[in-house]
């Protein structure tokens, strides 16, 4: 049952994110005064003005909790101000004037939020520089921090990939594993933000812009792809570069985003035999080999293309931004059912359901499950081809040796069917929504994995239940349905309790 | 310091070098 305590204790964090909400608009603000965008200023300075009274509010009220944060009021607070958060963020997006409705901003926030990348903004190609710096910021900052609450609050239920990464016996006390994790991957990120701003703003400088919007462009093509979030600040995406450099560089850095920030740290302190070894980047070049193998032999059957390197630079842009669950498109939406055809359609969202790595910014069922899964179905095999008696050992390496047992198999296939259930709702309800059948499993694949790509299902006309289903389906994917259950779970025990 | 400028590096080498194998086998196929 929740406590006086734990509401006090999840007010007073919520609080203080709001704070943090309002310190972080000031960047936004920085770029509207450099860009002279003086509208866009007071569209921020009333959404900061919103987060400090709130959270001050919440700061005052709830007081300063006694005593350590525990683990259940930590997954509380990591459910809560998430909402709380993309209420507060959605304000200055909403004043833009670019959205048909506050909840249009909303789902907007989500999607940045949960790096997911489908938007309902309107007019995409006049956003002001300080709105496109916010939607960006917060597909970067929401990764990076998801990724430091699902190692930390989120790790002590998931032993489908994260828990065999921070380890079995994990402390109980917070703090000492956030700092030490939150640390490592902003430093990392931070690198990385550094390099992909530099690297992507001197090839947009090179294609032509000048160099305030080159390097304007580099940083949020950079968040967008780093953050494994696919915004852009254009309607056609990555399309609007028409560069093939620009399309190679943003391939690297999403490549790097979808990967496991154990894995940056593994070989960041010299561990780079790992890159070779861990099941997880094996699971992930094994089926992107498979599927930009698949889509790249349908165009090129069906003649889509007539020159050779036009065809596997879509290809492979497409099912890589697909299977990272970054969602950028140098395709317009329409062209994929269109011109691609159903195989290429089909491709596309296995690759969304596959997904990227584990404790990274991508979603979708993760390649350490899918390697797990490809594990077990060798080794059940293997089990009928030998006597009963004959004792079947399958090693695995994930940033240590493992050998399969069914705890592994178990949590791996308990997160799959979570998301396998979601995808299925999510396409339902689309289709009841009068979408095409194609149509709706590959908006609902999108959506659940937190990609982006989109064949038009996703726009301010669809139907307000089907935003509202998206949003919860984002969250919920977002965060491993972990810390869902257990706001479901508490709602039902309390009930009894009454 | 150094061996992070390595890390960096290593990763972005060995994305590269995947990238050229999967755009090389792209190629063989849609020239099959």
């Amino acid at each position: 049952m929740v406590s006086r305590q734990d509401l006090a204790t999840v007010g007073y964090q919520t609080g203080r994110v709001l704070w943090g909400i309002a310190a972080l608009m000031v960047i936004p603000v920085v770029v509207a005064i450099a860009s002279r965008e003086w509208a866009v200023v007071a569209d921020f300075l009333t959404g900061m003005g919103v987060a400090l009274v709130g959270g001050s509010a919440l700061v005052i009220l709830c007081r300063r909790p006694s005593g350590r944060v525990t683990w259940t009021q930590g997954m509380l607070t990591a459910g809560v101000s998430w909402l709380v958060a993309m209420v507060v963020c959605a304000i200055p997006s909403w004043l833009s004037g670019h959205y048909g409705s506050f909840g249009d901003a909303c789902f907007d926030v989500m999607s940045g939020f949960t790096t997911t990348g489908l938007v309902l903004i309107q007019d995409l190609d006049h956003v002001s520089d300080g709105l496109n710096t916010w939607r960006h910021l917060l597909s970067y900052l929401g990764g990076q921090g998801m990724i430091v609450l699902a190692l930390t609050f989120l790790a002590r239920g998931l032993p489908g990939g994260y828990k065999l990464y921070v380890g079995e016996g994990k402390d109980e006390r917070l703090l000492p594993s956030v700092v030490h994790t939150a640390r490592a991957i902003w430093v990392i990120s931070v690198v990385y933000l550094g390099l992909g701003t530099l690297v992507l703003g001197l090839v947009a400088w090179h294609e032509g812009m000048p160099p305030y919007r080159a390097f304007l462009h580099g940083m949020w093509v950079f968040m967008a792809a780093w953050s494994t979030g696919g915004f852009a600040p254009h309607t056609q995406n990555i399309l609007f570069y028409h560069s093939a450099p620009f399309e190679v560089a943003a391939m690297v850095f999403f490549v790097l985003g979808s990967f496991n920030f154990g894995l940056h740290h593994a070989v960041w302190t010299g561990n780079r035999r790992e890159l070779v070894r861990n099941l997880e980047l094996q699971a992930f070049a094994a089926t992107s080999v498979t599927l930009s193998l698949l889509v790249a032999g349908v165009l090129s059957a069906r003649g889509v293309y007539r020159a050779t390197v036009d065809l596997f630079r879509k290809a492979v842009f497409q099912v890589l931004s697909a299977h990272t669950t970054t969602g950028f498109m140098t395709v317009y939406p329409t062209q994929i059912p269109g011109q691609w055809g159903d195989l290429a359609l089909v491709g596309l969202t296995l690759a969304m359901i596959l997904g990227g790595s584990a404790s990274s910014t991508a979603g979708g069922f993760k390649g350490v499950r899918v390697g797990l899964a490809a594990k077990t179905l060798v080794h059940e095999v293997r089990r009928l081809l030998v006597p009963e008696s004959a004792l079947v050992v399958t090693r695995f390496h994930f940033f240590r040796d493992f050998t399969l047992e069914d705890r592994h198999v178990r949590g791996a296939l308990f997160i799959m069917g979570l998301y396998s259930v979601t995808f299925v709702v999510a396409a339902t309800a689309t289709v009841a929504a009068g979408y095409p059948v194609a149509h709706s499993l590959f908006e609902a694949a999108s959506a659940t994995g937190n990609v982006g790509l989109t064949v038009g299902v996703t726009s301010p006309a669809m139907p307000w239940y089907l935003k509202a289903l998206y949003v919860v389906v984002m969250w919920a994917g977002r965060l491993e349905f972990m810390a869902v259950l257990v706001l479901l779970g508490y709602a039902v025990y309390r009930r009894r309790l009454v | 310091m150094w061996q992070s400028m390595v890390g960096v590096l290593a990763e972005v080498g060995a994305v590269t070098v995947y990238l050229l194998v999967l755009f090389g086998l792209c190629a063989v196929v849609s020239r099959w």
